[in-house]
């Protein structure tokens, strides 16, 4: 809501924000609120650079830390552009992440689709008789245990993948590009194995 | 160094978004790997028709998020059936995956209780009672969200 902030937050190239997609009577308000949608998934690279600088300058004693971006001058935007190669760096690898799971979880639903319309429409065929009804059908088809069969590791392996982004809306803190991924190639196996370890042995 | 410890430090104020994201997956991940999962209890899972409405409520979310945020990162602009999906499917789609997640829960605490104890099953109907106040903190967080979209859609008109 402070200007500062958004013209802070506003290095719209590295972000990609840069586009069509805001047209000129788009307000800062909006484009400010876009940008925090990020956020969700996907921290936009002018956070880190701020922290930067906030950091840097919190060796300075006069400097305010917990209102960081409300101290900062618009002119901060121009010194952004000099630090874009590991930003873009990041945004590629966001977005390849994003384009990866919209695939991934595209396959899940199409997979879902298939299978559990197939069971469906064959527990409909064979079981008229015993079930009238079009929601007996469905109940009996999704009962078959054909979806989970077909998607359980496929899903499992989607969903770990996602545990990314806890990562990356800490990461929005973090510089390094490789931290998600050396930190989630690090984790997840000792994580997983883990559980798997507590449940194998402490059942009977 | 220095530099990532005061980040993390800084972290305990900075972000909300991180609690609302661990509460998300952390549920994702009860279900796919402490449920679902062949070494959990695939027996009341298995023939559920809840798994079924689970996959399609987390996969039609999915697809909707993540490919929302690459129009969003590429630059190409996001299509305005997207942000339209992006905050109005959740009010269908998030009871529907939820309440089958909790079904697939409780379903879970039987077997849980004979192979594991009481203890096991006791854990599970303390989950569902987390997820009671876990639903309300994330669907007034979506609600909040799409009240802004609204209010913001509505003013660039």
């Amino acid at each position: 809501l402070e200007p500062a902030r958004i013209e802070g937050r506003s290095s719209k190239r590295h972000i990609g924000l840069d586009g069509p997609e805001l047209p000129e009577k788009t307000s800062l308000d909006h484009r400010k609120y876009i940008i925090d949608e990020l956020h969700l998934s996907a921290h936009g690279s002018t956070h880190e650079q701020i922290n930067d600088r906030n950091v840097s300058k919190s060796i300075q004693p006069q400097n305010n830390r917990l209102t960081p971006t409300a101290s900062m001058p618009p002119k901060a935007a121009d010194k952004r552009k000099s630090t874009s190669p590991p930003s873009s760096a990041r945004n590629a690898y966001l977005l390849a992440y994003n384009a990866l799971s919209a695939a991934l979880w595209a396959g899940v639903l199409y997979k879902t689709l298939t299978t559990a319309s197939a069971e469906v429409s064959a527990a409909g065929q064979k079981g008229w008789f015993s079930s009238e009804t079009a929601v007996g059908a469905v109940q009996k088809g999704l009962a078959s245990g054909k979806v989970y069969d077909e998607l359980e590791r496929y899903t499992r392996i989607t969903q770990t993948l996602a545990g990314m982004e806890v990562v990356h809306s800490l990461t929005g803190e973090f510089t390094c590009l490789y931290f998600p991924l050396l930190f989630n190639a690090l984790t997840i196996p000792i994580i997983l194995t883990f559980i798997r370890s507590v449940l194998l042995h402490t059942s009977p | 160094l220095r530099k990532y410890i005061a980040n993390i430090i800084r972290l305990g104020i900075v972000r909300a978004p991180v609690l609302t994201t661990v509460m998300q997956i952390a549920s994702r991940y009860l279900l796919v790997h402490l449920i679902a999962a062949p070494w959990a209890f695939p027996s009341t899972t298995r023939t559920s028709p809840a798994y079924t409405s689970m996959l399609l409520a987390w996969s039609v979310t999915e697809v909707i998020r993540y490919s929302y945020f690459v129009f969003l990162l590429s630059g190409t602009g996001v299509p305005k059936l997207w942000t339209w999906l992006r905050y109005n499917t959740f009010l269908v789609l998030y009871p529907l995956g939820v309440s089958s997640e909790c079904w697939l829960v409780w379903k879970a605490s039987a077997p849980a209780g004979h192979q594991y104890g009481t203890w096991a099953k006791g854990t599970l109907w303390a989950i569902l009672g987390v997820y009671v106040p876990g639903i309300y903190v994330l669907f007034t967080h979506m609600l909040a969200q799409r009240k802004r979209f609204i209010r913001e859609s509505r003013r660039s008109v």
